[in-house]
């Protein structure tokens, strides 16, 4: 097995076993948030969640360091693109909210960003299937 | 900077995937230096040399913008 397909293994492994743990701990948090009274042990439980996810965290990190020269820098460009149009849509839609637009969750943000890296990643296969150049 | 990584790799006999395998990169980085969109830093120009047995400055033209 070649480096570059190990070490995409070893972090899909490490992404997966992560998710499936948040998975469990956030089935249990929903489970007991719900049958407990205010509390700070109510407010930890919520957010306990959160720890799983760091692994998740810490596996996408490792994998940054892993990846060669080229993939890590489409990388940087993907994420740079979606967190400027993150920004630039939720600053928007604050100012939205200001003028008696819906207030949206928190947990909308992730989702967006994730979807304009998504696209941003796709724009940039289909230009390198065509051989441009990069934009 | 235009190269002749691709002729070569050719001359070799090797795929994409076989070199990415040699130089230690994936092969979609292999496709973006052989199609001239990516630069690739002076440690992987030099492991190319090697790899190939050439001066980096044979493989590389600095004086020809892609």
């Amino acid at each position: 097995m070649s480096k570059m397909h190990s070490s995409r293994r070893s972090y899909l492994l490490e992404l997966g076993g992560s998710f499936a743990l948040y998975g469990a701990v956030l089935a249990a948090s929903v489970t007991y948030v719900n049958s407990m009274p205010d509390s700070p042990l109510r407010t930890a439980i919520s957010v306990s969640p959160m720890l799983p996810l760091m692994l998740g965290i810490c596996a996408v990190v490792r994998q940054f360091r892993r990846i060669d020269e080229y993939l890590r820098l489409k990388s940087m460009e993907d994420v740079l693109i979606a967190a400027a149009v993150t920004a630039g849509a939720t600053f928007t839609y604050g100012f939205l909210e200001n003028v008696g637009f819906p207030r949206l969750s928190m947990f909308t943000v992730w989702p967006l960003m994730g979807g304009v890296w998504g696209l941003s990643s796709c724009v940039r296969g289909m230009l390198e299937r065509q051989r441009l150049p990069r934009p | 900077m235009k190269n002749i990584i691709r002729e070569l790799r050719a001359a070799e006999n090797w795929s994409q995937a076989d070199l990415a395998e040699q130089l230690g990169v994936s092969r979609q980085t292999v496709n973006a230096l052989e199609t001239g969109r990516y630069d690739p830093s002076l440690p992987l120009a030099f492991r190319i040399g090697r790899l190939f047995d050439r001066p980096v400055e044979e493989i590389f033209d600095p004086e020809s913008p892609e």
